[in-house]
């Protein structure tokens, strides 16, 4: 599994959970940059990424995910250490 | 001959179904008796009351009228951009007229509006909750609005209003004086009863994810709920989805009465989808709240105004907390005493106490009039737990 892969999944996650096709998905993109990624979606798309990897992803550990780069990474670490 | 349900205004009748931004309208126009051809009628775009824009239709539409060689669609460009807010609030005005004298007023298409609509909610300034409850009371009358635009309305109310939820984002980080406030707020969760905090947490910066940042519950309930490890919470068996008064979902707890915003709105997604979703979310965040407390690493704050909590009752919460896990309790209540608002006591028991001064001016009563409190009440317990951690250590 790379980076990549998880920037595929999440594009597809994206599109469902905003209705857009236009994000383009990058590590430096936060929800800053997106309307409606709020605190609820981020649940969302943290739940998809625990069903879709095996994981668990903490809230506290969300604390320190400022961006999709930092996400991806987090979601990368613990699905190698899974595995 | 085919033409879509519109009433005939004047004579001729269409509508503006496209708008291409930043100022191209598409749409069509007929005159329904056909005394003369499509291609004879002239449309105007007026951006209030300025004429930026003149055409006459160039295509046909079948989708409009199967009349070979008919022309109703048409494409005006603009001279000026348009507003989002001309579009949504009806300062663009769109007539057509015809050389035998019959006129119309072509509206724009509800989705069109609403898309407007949204976007202009969505870079909204920020404003007063009174303002943006009269804003949202006149938007919401409308029976035309989307999915779209309600949950623009929903973004709207959370970035302004005191329920709060769905966030934008913290802005990135300023100064390091900014920085450091936002990171003071993250190291608290709330256990509730009130939103306070989480809105504070968000004048600040800071959007921790939390099972009871904007949920309600009472005091009691919680302290079952917690005593019960939260136990089923998020289980579908035990979440009921309801409407409110204001046509949003809402989720509460069928034992432990917690409820809270689900920040859609009836018709604007399929219910049945919407209850797994918020239930899983429900049952993560339980999950979460339970693992904080057990890390003991984040203060919990649970805050009740204007009642005050007896001393049985604040016991037994911290038993309930105590149970679970390390995590320091912090309770805030009203100040009685001068000087008192901002400071925070540790008692034997381990409790930590915050004061809170009461704004009795309800036009000031919001979060951004208390975060300064907060902020002395966040950065005292702060310096209580590191006084007291310390304190165990050398003995």
């Amino acid at each position: 599994m790379t980076e990549a892969d998880i920037y595929q999944f999440l594009d597809g996650v994206f599109r469902d959970l905003f209705k857009r096709g236009d994000i383009v998905l990058q590590a430096d993109l936060s929800a800053a940059d997106v309307v409606g990624w709020d605190s609820f979606r981020q649940v969302e798309i943290t739940l998809a990424l625990e069903e879709r990897y095996g994981i668990r992803i903490r809230t506290r550990e969300l604390d320190e995910v400022a961006n999709l780069g930092d996400l991806v990474a987090l979601t990368l670490g613990k699905a190698r250490t899974r595995t | 001959m085919q033409s879509a349900a519109l009433e005939p205004i004047g004579g001729l009748s269409g509508v503006v179904d496209r708008f291409i931004r930043p100022r191209t309208l598409k749409g069509w126009v007929i005159n329904r008796e056909r005394r003369c051809g499509g291609k004879d009628i002239t449309i105007t775009a007026r951006l209030s009351g300025r004429l930026i824009g003149e055409g006459r239709p160039i295509a046909e539409r079948p989708d409009v009228v199967d009349e070979r060689g008919y022309l109703a669609g048409f494409q005006l460009e603009c001279s000026e951009d348009i507003p989002d807010e001309a579009v949504a609030f009806g300062r663009l005005n769109i007539d057509a007229s015809d050389p035998l004298g019959a006129t119309g007023t072509l509206p724009i298409y509800d989705r069109e509006r609403n898309i407007a609509l949204a976007t202009v909610l969505r870079s909204a300034p920020p404003m007063g909750a009174e303002a943006v409850s009269t804003l949202l009371g006149v938007i919401a009358a409308k029976a035309t609005l989307t999915g779209e635009a309600k949950q623009a309305l929903v973004d709207l109310r959370t970035r302004h209003f005191s329920e709060g939820g769905a966030t934008p984002k913290p802005p990135p980080a300023r100064d390091p004086a900014a920085e450091a406030d936002r990171q003071l707020m993250m190291r608290f969760e709330s256990l509730g009863a009130d939103c306070d905090l989480g809105i504070v947490q968000r004048s600040f910066g800071a959007e921790p994810l939390g099972l009871l940042r904007f949920s309600s519950i009472r005091t009691q309930e919680l302290t079952a709920a917690l005593a019960d490890r939260l136990r089923g919470v998020g289980s579908p068996v035990l979440t009921v989805l309801s409407v409110d008064n204001e046509g949003e979902y809402r989720t509460s707890d069928r034992r432990y009465g917690m409820q809270a915003h689900t920040f859609f709105f009836e018709g604007s997604v399929e219910r049945d989808e919407l209850f797994g979703q918020q239930c899983k979310k429900i049952a993560y965040l339980a999950r979460n709240l339970l693992e904080t407390i057990e890390d003991g690493e984040k203060i919990l704050v649970h805050h009740m105004m204007p009642n005050r909590l007896s001393e049985a009752q604040l016991q037994a919460l911290l038993d309930a907390v105590r149970a679970i896990g390390p995590s320091p309790l912090l309770y805030v209540e009203n100040a009685v005493a001068d000087g008192q608002s901002g400071t925070v006591v540790l008692r034997d028991n381990g409790l930590l106490v915050g004061y809170l001064a009461r704004v009795e001016d309800k036009a000031a009563q919001t979060a951004q009039a208390n975060a300064e409190v907060w902020r002395s009440i966040c950065r005292a317990a702060v310096e209580r737990v590191s006084s007291a951690d310390a304190a165990r250590r050398q003995s």
